[in-house]
Order: C-alpha cells, then sequence, then structure tokens
C-alpha cells in the first residue's frame, strides 16, 4: 500500500514537490481582500458594475423580480417616449412586497428617529398606466396615476404613493409610455416600516432624456 | 529545513526533478472556485432553470458549496493524501519539514494538531471582532453602527455561531487534543491520521461559509438556525446550515479519531485506570460528539431543506416547536461538550503544579461521565416560557442535578490544591480563574434552572452573562492555561512570567468587568436580540462597552505574547514542570516520531509521592 509522505521518510517519494511563497501569501492577500469587499461593499459593487454596463435602454416588457429582501434586477434605464411593461412578480414563499418609485423621502419621527415611510416624489404622478394580469395582489393604491385596467380589478386601497402591494407568488403588469421626467429614480418596499428598504430591497433607474 | 528530505533521499534525489506546484491551498481555492461555477451554472441554468432568475438561487448555491468544499479539500490535499492511494494509485504527496506543512493536508497528528489551534484561533478573532462590533453598536441606546437591525442581529449570529462551532468545540478538542492525546498515551499516531488530516481543513471552510453568510442575505436566528423564524428570513441562513454542517462534520470526525485513538493505541501498561485525564476528558466529549452532533446534523438538514426545496417540516404545516426541541436536545450537551475538556484540564494541570497526587481521581472521572450522561436530559430548561407548568418540574429537576457530577471536578480540584505547594504561574492562575469564573457561572445557571427565577430572566442579558461566565470563564480561561502551558512542549520555549501574569489579570479584570455587570443589566430588563433599547440602561451599557474592549485587547495581548515566545522565547529543558505525564517524557518540541521506542507504562502519572517515572522506558534522545 502506497502512503502519504510525510518529510522525515520522505526517502520513498517519488518526487519532490516544492511550491513557493509568493503565489500562498498573494493569492490569499487578494483572496482575504475579495472577500472583504463583497462581504461589506456587495451594494456598492453591483452599483458600480451596473452603472458601467448596463446603459442600454430596456424596452419591452421589463421584469421585475421581488426575493427576500431585494430586487432582480437592482437596475433598470429607460429612455423618455419608451414603451414598457413592468412585469412584477413576487417570488418570495414567505413576504408580502411592493414597488415604490420615487424621489426623496417622506419621514415620520419615532422613538428610533425618524424613519422613511414613502418618496417625497411619486414617479407615478400624472402617469397614463395600464394595469393587466393582477394576481394576488393585496391592494393597489393608485394616488395619481391615471390608471386603466384590464380583466379583474385588484383590491384597492388609498394613501400615499402609487404601490402595489403583492402577495407571496402574486404578480402584477403595468404598461405605460416613460413620462418625461428624466434623471435618477429610486425604487423600493417599504413595507415592514421600511426594513425590507433596508436590509437592501431598493433599486435604481436611470431615465435618459428623450433623443 | 526542507533540506533533510533531499539529504534523506540522497543519491537518487540528484536525478529527481523538482515538481513545481500550486501552493495547496491556493489550489484548494481555485477548484473549489472552478467546481462552485460548474455545479451552480448546471444548477441553476440548466437542471432547476427558471426564466429571469438570478444566477445564484438558493438550490445552485447549496449544491455548488458542496462541490466547493470537496474542491478544496481535495486541492488542498486530498487528492493525492487519500483518494489517489484509495484507488491503487501512488501517493506522490511530500510535506516539506518547514512553515509550509501547516498550510497543507498531513497525516501527523502535531501538524493538524496544530492547524486546529490555528483555525480555532481564527475563528476566536473573526468571532471576537463582531463582538466588538456588537458592543461598539450597543454603546447607545439607539442604531449607529448597523443601519438596520437585521445587520446587527446577522452579526450576533455569525459571532454565536463561529464562536460555538469553531472555537469552543474544536480548540480543545481538535486543537490541543489532536496535539497532545496521541503524546500523552504513548502512541506515534492517531488511530485515522488520513481522516483526521482532512477534518481540519473543514473547519477554514466552516467559519469562511458563515462569516461570508450576509452576501446571500441576512438572518436574524442567531446560533440556533431557529425554524419556522429562519423561514421568514432571507437567503443567509442557507449559509449558516451549510458552515455549521462542516464545522460539525469536522469535529463529528475528530471525536471517531481521538476514541478510537484513546481506545486502541494506548502504550503497553497504560490500562484503563492509568488513562491521564485529559484523556479521558476527550473520551467523553468524544463520546458526547458522537451521540449528539449527528442529531444536530439531521435537524440542520432539515432545516435546510426547509430553506431550499422548501419543505413544510417547522411551518404551520409541519410542527413549529419541533425545531427547538431537536435544537436544543443537542444544545444543552453542547455547552458540555465545550466545558468538559475544561474540566479535564484542570485535573490535568493542577496535580503538575502542585506536584501532589490527584485527590480522589476516580471520582473526578465519575464526574465527567455523570455530565456527560445527564446533560441529555435537560435541553427543555430553554423552553420554560413555551411550556405548562407541570413540564417544568423534571427538567429543572435534572438541571439542578448536574451541578453534582459538576462539583466532583471542582472537589477534586480542591482537594489536589490542598497542602500542595501550588506553583502560582500563569497556567495555574489561569486554571484558578476559570474555576471562579466557572463557579459564578454554575450557581447562576441553577438560579437559571429555578423556572420562577427563569420565567423573569429569560432572553435578558442575564443569560447573556451565565453563559459567558461558563465559555469564556470556564473553558476560554481554561484555553489559556493550556496554551501556557504546552506552550515549552510545542516550542521547546518558556513564555516570560510576568507579561503571562499580567496578561491573566488583564483579562480577567476585563472579563469580570463586562460580564458581570451583565447580570445587572439583565436584571434591569436588558432584552438580549436588541440593538435598540430604552436610554436608562444606555450609560451601563456603554461602561460595559469600553471594558469589553479591554477584553478584546487582552485575549489579543496574550496571543501576541504566546507568539512572540514561541520564537523568542528562552530555551527550557524537556520537561520545565517535573510532569509525569507522557508527553513530557520525550523530547520538546517532539520530533517527528513520538517516542521511539513505545514506552512501556509501569506507574500512575499523578502520583507525586516520589520522583520514580511513571514509564520502563522512557525517552532516548537517539532520533533527534
Ligand atoms: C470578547 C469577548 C466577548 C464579548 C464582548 C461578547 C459579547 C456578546 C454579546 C454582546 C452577545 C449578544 C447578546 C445578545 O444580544 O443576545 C453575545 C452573544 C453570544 N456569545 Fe459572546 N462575547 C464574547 C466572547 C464569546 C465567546 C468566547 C464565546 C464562545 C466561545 C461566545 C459565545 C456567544 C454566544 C453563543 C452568543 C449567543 C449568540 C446568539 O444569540 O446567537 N462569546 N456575545
Ligand atoms: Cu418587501
Ligand atoms: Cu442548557
Amino acid at each position: 500500500m502506497s502512503k502519504v509522505i510525510d518529510s522525515h521518510n520522505g526517502a520513498d517519494s517519488v518526487g519532490r514537490r516544492e511550491w513557493g511563497k509568493g503565489v500562498f501569501f498573494g493569492t490569499l492577500t487578494v483572496v482575504l481582500l475579495i472577500g472583504i469587499a463583497v462581504l461589506f461593499g456587495r451594494y456598492w459593487l453591483e452599483g458600480i458594475y451596473q452603472r458601467t454596463f448596463e446603459k442600454t435602454p430596456m424596452q419591452g416588457t421589463v421584469h421585475v423580480f421581488q426575493f427576500d429582501y431585494y430586487y432582480e434586477p437592482r437596475h433598470l434605464t429607460w429612455r423618455v417616449g419608451d414603451h414598457v411593461t413592468l412585469a412584477i412578480r413576487n417570488m418570495s414563499s414567505t413576504h408580502w412586497h411592493e414597488m415604490v418609485i420615487g424621489q426623496g423621502f417622506d419621514t415620520v419621527p419615532t422613538t428610533f428617529g425618524p424613519i422613511p415611510t414613502q418618496f417625497k416624489r411619486d414617479f407615478w404622478d400624472g402617469v397614463p398606466v395600464t394595469i393587466s394580469d393582477a394576481t394576488h395582489i393585496d391592494n393597489l393604491v393608485l394616488n395619481h396615476a391615471k390608471a386603466t385596467f384590464v380583466g379583474p380589478k385588484p383590491n384597492m386601497a388609498t394613501g400615499g404613493d402609487f404601490s402595489p402591494t403583492i402577495q407571496p407568488g402574486g404578480s402584477i403588469n403595468l404598461t405605460f409610455t416613460v413620462p418625461n421626467k428624466p434623471g435618477n429614480w429610486d425604487y423600493g418596499c417599504f413595507v415592514q416600516q421600511y426594513m425590507h428598504y433596508m436590509a437592501g430591497m431598493n433599486g435604481t433607474i436611470t431615465i435618459l432624456p428623450a433623443k | 529545513m526542507s533540506s533533510v528530505v533531499s539529504d534523506m533521499q540522497g543519491a537518487r534525489s540528484a536525478h529527481m526533478k523538482v515538481k513545481r506546484m500550486l501552493p495547496p491551498v491556493v489550489r484548494g481555492l481555485l477548484w473549489a472556485l472552478i467546481g462552485f461555477l460548474i455545479v451552480n451554472t448546471l444548477v441553476s441554468e440548466v437542471f432547476d432553470r427558471m426564466p429571469y432568475h438570478p444566477y445564484v438561487t438558493r438550490p445552485s448555491v447549496t449544491l455548488g458549496w458542496v462541490a466547493a468544499v470537496i474542491g478544496w479539500l481535495l486541492g488542498v490535499g486530498a487528492w493525492e493524501g487519500f483518494m489517489k492511494p484509495y484507488f491503487g494509485g501512488t501517493a506522490d504527496w511530500v510535506v516539506p519539514n518547514d512553515w509550509r506543512k501547516y498550510f497543507m493536508y498531513s497525516i501527523d497528528h502535531k501538524v493538524i494538531g496544530m492547524q486546529y489551534i490555528f483555525s480555532s484561533l481564527g475563528g476566536f478573532l473573526i468571532a471576537g471582532f463582531a463582538a466588538m462590533l456588537m458592543r461598539l453598536e450597543l454603546m447607545k441606546d439607539h442604531m449607529w453602527i448597523f443601519n438596520n437591525p437585521g445587520a446587527y442581529l446577522s452579526t450576533v449570529g455569525i459571532h454565536g455561531t463561529v464562536m460555538m462551532f469553531s472555537v469552543g468545540t474544536v480548540a480543545l478538542i481538535g486543537g490541543f487534543g489532536n496535539y497532545i492525546v496521541p503524546l500523552m498515551i504513548g502512541a506515534n499516531s492517531t488511530a485515522y491520521p488520513r481522516m483526521s488530516g482532512i477534518s481540519q481543513w473543514l473547519v477554514p471552510a466552516g467559519i469562511a461559509t458563515v462569516v461570508l453568510s450576509p452576501i446571500l442575505g441576512q438572518w436574524t436566528t442567531g446560533w440556533r438556525g431557529y425554524e419556522p423564524l429562519a423561514g421568514q428570513d432571507p437567503a443567509g441562513i442557507v449559509f449558516y446550515y451549510l458552515g455549521v454542517f462542516a464545522l460539525t462534520t469536522s469535529s463529528l470526525m475528530v471525536s471517531i479519531n481521538l476514541t478510537a485513538t484513546i481506545l486502541f493505541k494506548r502504550a503497553p501498561g497504560l490500562t484503563w485506570n492509568r488513562i491521564p485525564m485529559y484523556a479521558w476528558g476527550m473520551l467523553t466529549v468524544s463520546l458526547l460528539n458522537l451521540i449528539w452532533l449527528p442529531e444536530i446534523q439531521m435537524t440542520f438538514l432539515m432545516g435546510l431543506l426547509s430553506a431550499i426545496i422548501p419543505l413544510p417540516y417547522f411551518s404551520q404545516l409541519g410542527s413549529p416547536l419541533t425545531y427547538m426541541e431537536m435544537f436544543w436536545l443537542f444544545g444543552h450537551p453542547e455547552v458540555y461538550i465545550i466545558v468538559v475538556p475544561a474540566f479535564a484540564l484542570w485535573q490535568e494541570l493542577l496535580p503538575v503544579m502542585g506536584q501532589k497526587s490527584l485527590f480522589a481521581r476516580q471520582w473526578g472521572i465519575i464526574g465527567l461521565v455523570f455530565v456527560m450522561i445527564l446533560s441529555g436530559l435537560v435541553w427543555a430548561h430553554h423552553m420554560f416560557t413555551n411550556m405548562r407548568n407541570s413540564q417544568m418540574l423534571p427538567f429543572s429537576f435534572f438541571t439542578e442535578m448536574i451541578s453534582i457530577p459538576t462539583g466532583f471536578s471542582f472537589l477534586v480540584a480542591i482537594g489536589t490544591m490542598w497542602k500542595s505547594n501550588l506553583r502560582l504561574n500563569t497556567p495555574t492562575l489561569f486554571i484558578l480563574m476559570s474555576l471562579f469564573n466557572f463557579l459564578i457561572g454554575g450557581v447562576t445557571g441553577v438560579l437559571l434552572a429555578d423556572p420562577v427565577v427563569n420565567l423573569q430572566a429569560h432572553d435578558t442579558f442575564f443569560v447573556i452573562a451565565h453563559f459567558h461566565y461558563t465559555i469564556i470563564g470556564g473553558m476560554v480561561f481554561s484555553w489559556f492555561a493550556a496554551f501556557y502551558y504546552w506552550l515549552p512542549k510545542f516550542s521547546g520555549r518558556m513564555y516570560n512570567e510576568f507579561w503571562g501574569k499580567i496578561g491573566a489579570i488583564w483579562v480577567f479584570i476585563g472579563f469580570n468587568g463586562v460580564f458581570f455587570q451583565l447580570f445587572l443589566l439583565g436584571l434591569k430588563g436588558m432584552n438580549r436580540w436588541v440593538p435598540v433599547y430604552p436610554s436608562y440602561l444606555q450609560p451601563m451599557n456603554f461602561e460595559i462597552s469600553l471594558f469589553g474592549f479591554l477584553l478584546g485587547l487582552g485575549f489579543v495581548f496574550n496571543f501576541l505574547h504566546i507568539a512572540w515566545m514561541w520564537h523568542k522565547g528562552p530555551v527550557v529543558g524537556n520537561n520545565p514542570w517535573h510532569s509525569k505525564t507522557l508527553e513530557w517524557q520525550t523530547s520538546s518540541p517532539p520530533a517527528n516520531t513520538n517516542f521511539d521506542p513505545i514506552p512501556q507504562v509501569i506507574g500512575s502519572f499523578y502520583d507525586y509521592s516520589d520522583s520514580k517515572l511513571a514509564v520502563a522506558t522512557p525517552y532516548s534522545d537517539k532520533k533527534s
């Protein structure tokens, strides 16, 4: 039976094997740095990546998946005048999620300090939107959107920004023409007192001016 | 050093090619990456493809992780050292005799022991850093370091998990156990050296998995991975289950190996009633591991399946409290897994330091064994808030019963010190501190076992104080005693007594400064698992945190001292403590072959009534 050779009885070794310090410590350092970077800077790195590589405007049907607690994708690019169907689907098996789009925050004071409740500026203000394929919608707040419904109308609610709140496994399609509101927008989920948002459930939309 | 190899190869080495290879650890990382990419891609893009899903899904990351760990183990050396010979190939695995041997697969129990010591030290420092972050957060009554409670809770979970499964369960067993036990029982290797070589490399993999879990998402369950709570969490919990699975598998392999080693590899004449106390401790703790680790591994597997498939074991469709029962069925014995080696250390070190025979040795062993037996009968004391009054009584009773065999360990220690000329050096100091701290942990444990108190103190910082007193106070202090005590064995060099004592007193003050106040804080109403708390608790928390940082620095100071003395300390003889146990009857540090010839045991290791050695053919210096 052949055996593992520890150096002291190295006499029966088939061939000596050597390895260098440089590669060893170099690689370990690099791996350590990568580890720390992804651990603490995941969202930041994702942002850089997406700003660098995902600049092509998305047209037609754009899927947004909701997970616990993140969106896939986390960055969208539209151009003013594009025709878009935002297909939102909640992939969680346990959690209700929403997708609010806006800029700035409205906050309420609490013992724990001010907590954002919604965006200050609602992207959907005055925007004509066709709502279709709504299944398992907990409630839909229209705010100042000009909605048309195709198929059964989901459970409606009032108060706050435009937001569909989707039950686990639910989905909704929002079809609209990108309004003339160029700039950087945020989207996020404010469910459970902003906790989803803070835990990473947010993303950004770049709206490019019309060509 | 590695020139030894070429010398021995003599003439042959002249026409033998030196093969260049990637450093095994680097190769392991590479193979792990390749394994992950292949399997993850197959699962998420081919077998389990769902349109628009992210590239990494829960099932794909789980299977990808399995492939990565296999790749890591093979790359680190299990391929040449284990698999190839297993399939009948020749092993061309040469372990150079210098620092490199600690960073590759090896079958030498001393090297493996050292690797385990480094791994759990790494875990201790990482998890300790997490503790510092937590204490930093708790300095103020609102959130200021972490930006959401989930991040704080993930940190608590990582701290607890890494501490429990890579330090508490591993440091004294995988580390010192692997190194010392074969030496202590007069053997030249462990029973399953190849398996042992593999098991060590699961530890860094497991620690890395748990530490990197936030990449997948937060988890809020703490070190217990509670279902169905975990079912509400993002995917980070998947890496908790997987990481802990790797760590527990490693401990299980160590236990199998140590049990077999102690049972079958003892030197001639080393009868049952001569087995050294530390070996006894390792044997009992290994049996505990063999009983309880598979149980918890099954529980974690079920939790994992609930998270990735998902199966409804612990949801409303299943049985939500079952996980809790199953967890604590293991969870309580786990505390004894941590503390039994510490008991054994007290009984190992005190006779040597007092040069006096061990008092009531049989009772010491009976104590260890009964702690082991009773530990499985008490789990529900962690769940008093979930049960009927009639169910509390038996669990309260058995829990308080454990203080009896535990008391044996104290009595043996005290009886041994009684009227001995105890050398009050650093290891002794650490042992005394450990006895003191564990006493506080034990007494408050009896209190907590009382339902009336428990229902008040449940999930407050009183509990945190109690278990840190048992774990840090009992086990970590003994761990330091072991470091100082066996340093001359590892290195042939001695630490500095002055700085050693400073280090001991430093951590003792820091430790009691933190954790004694935690009792009071808990009684005042400070809940655990909260980064935000009522402002009247803030001044005390602030001060505790300062002590916390002092403690953290104290640990680092001790490690730096030990590391320094390892290389620069004054050289001492083979047996600086005049101990009779076998590990000191060979050279320090031991040569590659521990004993040549194998010694014959003829007396008791703990009989200091005369200066006769317990071995007939003590170590001869001819080999090194
Ligand atoms: C530097 C010294 C340490 C400090 C300052 C410290 C501090 C803490 C704090 C603040 C908590 C969180 C309490 C809570 O909110 O529930 C905690 C939890 C915990 N600690 Fe430590 N700790 C230290 C060392 C250790 C060690 C050495 C171990 C074990 C070997 C350990 C094991 C645990 C465990 C198991 C938990 C429970 C975690 C959970 O609930 O998941 N700690 N510690
Ligand atoms: Cu949400
Ligand atoms: Cu318990």
